[in-house]
């Protein structure tokens, strides 16, 4: 969300020149000035519904991080925060995890949509979920040497 | 390994053990959703990107008859799930486990 700087409006404004005001709203933001002199930002929903998703899923990646850090003693799943799933799968695809999520956030944050990291969270959070489960996790690692060729499901 | 003539998917079981699986599932209707999804669009997320994962390492790839394929996950309820194994260059679907997590039976 970027904040229109150019242009600070008064609350009297929202009275007698609302048009403007709400367009530079919808242009990205418009700021307005209470009497009190507090600054408040009136914005698209959706813009600031994506800027406080990527603020809060940026916070959560570093809690995480900091546990993954090498010497780092416990790596309890409350240390992890809103990313406890992540505490069951190996440190390296933890590490891998971060990596990929960190280049997702970075893009989605310069203005393009959440949906490639509400995919990679997704994926990741699959995985977790399989490899957590000790039946699944042996029988997904495993290798199929006797498919069934001559029947179709 | 002859291709569908419509360009549809060949779904295929991995496994002796996914086969009955895939043949056990009591809900015909939401196993028959699932092999139309399978069979058109195995790699398609587009509407139902919550559902339908490739999954990540360590469980990314898996071995079906010697050959390294991608491993995906398809939840068909909030406790079921299908994992496959899509061989672009055959087009097609090697299912390798179905899990509705239905109660077990007293054995």
């Amino acid at each position: 969300m970027t904040v229109n700087d150019g242009i600070a409006y008064q609350a009297t404004d929202l009275a007698r020149n609302h048009r403007e005001v709400i367009d530079a709203a919808r242009r990205g933001s418009a700021l307005i000035r209470d009497k009190d002199g507090l600054a408040l930002v009136m914005a698209p929903a959706e813009e600031a519904r994506r800027t406080r998703e990527i603020g809060d899923l940026a916070l959560d990646l570093v809690r995480a991080a900091s546990v993954m850090l090498p010497g780092r003693a416990a790596r309890t799943a409350a240390a992890y925060g809103g990313m406890a799933w992540l505490s069951v799968l190996p440190i390296e695809s933890q590490r891998r995890f971060f990596r990929e999520m960190s280049t997702a956030l970075v893009v989605a944050a310069s203005g393009t949509t959440l949906r490639p990291v509400e995919i990679l969270l997704g994926d990741w959070r699959a995985t977790a979920e399989a490899w957590a489960e000790p039946e699944t996790r042996e029988r997904l690692v495993a290798d199929e040497d006797a498919p069934i060729h001559g029947i179709e499901l | 390994m002859t291709r569908s003539p419509d360009g549809a998917w060949t779904i295929r079981a991995a496994s002796a053990r996914a086969h009955r699986e895939w043949a056990a599932a009591a809900e015909p209707d939401l196993i028959a959703a699932v092999r139309e999804r399978l069979r058109l669009r195995p790699l398609d997320r587009s509407d139902n990107p919550s559902c339908t994962h490739r999954l990540k390492p360590p469980l990314d790839s898996k071995k079906v008859d010697g050959r390294k394929l991608p491993q995906w996950q398809h939840e068909i309820t909030s406790a079921g799930r299908i994992h496959f194994c899509p061989d672009k260059a055959t087009r097609t679907v090697w299912v390798t486990m179905v899990d509705l997590s239905h109660p077990k039976t007293t054995e």
